[in-house]
């Protein structure tokens, strides 16, 4: 849990710097300046509200009240913030929706059912994640160790298929002549249904 | 040696839907031996073999499946492609077409295809492929005699031996196929529906 607050405090704060600049861009200087002005203004003011502790903090302390409010659901919450924390690692766009649905209870409880929707989704994909595909040898019938694919394209266990070049220098199932050469092995990748 | 673990496979594959095939497994005389078993086939549907149930002893080589299994008819059967006197059988597949991917359910498909189908140009046994291609008729009923005398001839009083061993508390499809499998021999059958 202790990665998940230092998570959200992290997330807050990113999402304070971007509520910050359009405010003051607003706020400051477009009614009076140019909005060329504005534009320059805004990496400024940026930096300075990252500096000033008093506008941030506050700002954190009410993200703060936030989060507490969604930590009444608790176990849920952790349970989703983890899931959440796992589809986000890399994921820019979705990292921004957690706390803007936060803000407002009815878009929570839209989020909720997103959220339900997520986990559903993400339950089953966890499951399968950590299982591997499995794929049948037709020679020994055992699940493929080391899979190798003939010049004919057939795909057998390494030893499965020395042995039977061995024994008939030819392919188990189309009868191609095989060379003691003629196989390498192959790299099989993940099921479709796992994608 | 032989793959044990891929010939147990093998059994339990074959025998899981041996109603539908109509071909099955078992150790040879309900012996310990994973390397002599007796595969059971039906006659096939609008041949002469109609009706019968033909018996098969299979021997399994060292090298099996790298060498093919030794395969020969304990049922006598009158068929161009198999020696009427010892039950020899001449396919390619149990030869130099064998490969290791088929497997014992694929040869004994492969022997029911062989029954429906007789290749009497490359005979195994002379006199019955020079009967079937001149006169297609006596071979047809020598046939049916045959498989009436030889394929049947356990099977009389079938569904009494199928009553008797239901009433002992037997379900009817496990009373039949173990009856099945050891060519309709009421006592063996109870054995093997005793020990599971």
């Amino acid at each position: 849990m202790g990665t998940v607050g230092a998570w959200r405090r992290a997330h807050d704060e990113a999402v304070v710097d971007l509520d910050e600049s359009p405010n003051a861009a607003a706020g400051g200087g477009s009614q009076h300046g140019p909005p060329t002005t504005a534009g320059t203004r805004a990496t400024p003011i940026d930096v300075e509200a990252l500096g000033d502790e008093g506008s941030s903090r506050a700002k954190i302390k009410r993200r703060v009240a936030v989060v507490d409010l969604e930590a009444d659901a608790d176990q849920e919450c952790s349970g989703d913030a983890r899931t959440t924390i796992s589809h986000l690692i890399g994921g820019n766009k979705r990292r921004k929706v957690p706390p803007v649905i936060c803000l407002s209870p009815d878009r929570e409880e839209r989020f909720s059912n997103q959220r339900n929707s997520t986990v559903r989704v993400s339950t089953p994909s966890a499951n399968a994640a950590p299982k591997e595909p499995t794929f049948t040898c037709p020679v020994c019938l055992n699940k493929m160790e080391l899979s190798s694919v003939t010049s004919c394209g057939h795909v057998f266990c390494d030893k499965c298929i020395q042995a039977a070049i061995k024994a008939q220098k030819k392919c188990p199932t189309c009868r191609k002549r095989l060379g003691p050469k003629s196989y390498r092995r192959v790299y099989l990748p993940a099921t479709a249904d796992q994608v | 040696m032989v793959d044990v673990s891929r010939v147990q496979k093998e059994l339990t594959e074959c025998n899981r839907d041996s109603d539908i095939s109509g071909v099955s497994i078992a150790l040879h005389d309900g012996g310990s031996s994973i390397t002599h078993l007796t595969g059971t086939i039906a006659g096939p549907r609008d041949s002469p073999y109609e009706g019968g149930t033909f018996r098969i002893d299979i021997r399994l080589p060292g090298g099996y499946p790298f060498e093919p299994p030794k395969m020969q008819f304990i049922t006598k059967v009158w068929h161009p492609n198999i020696s009427s006197q010892n039950g020899a059988i001449c396919l390619d597949i149990l030869k130099d077409q064998w490969s290791p991917a088929l497997t014992l359910k694929t040869a004994l498909l492969s022997l029911q295809a062989l029954l429906s189908a007789p290749a009497p140009d490359d005979p195994q046994d002379a006199v019955v492929a020079q009967q079937y291609l001149r006169d297609k008729a006596t071979f047809v009923s020598t046939a049916r005699y045959w498989t009436e005398a030889f394929a049947k001839s356990d099977s009389t009083g079938m569904e009494e031996k199928v009553q008797k061993l239901v009433e002992m508390g037997f379900p009817e499809d496990m009373v039949r196929s173990a009856l099945k499998s050891v060519n309709g021999d009421e006592n063996m059958a109870l054995e093997k529906l005793c020990s599971g």
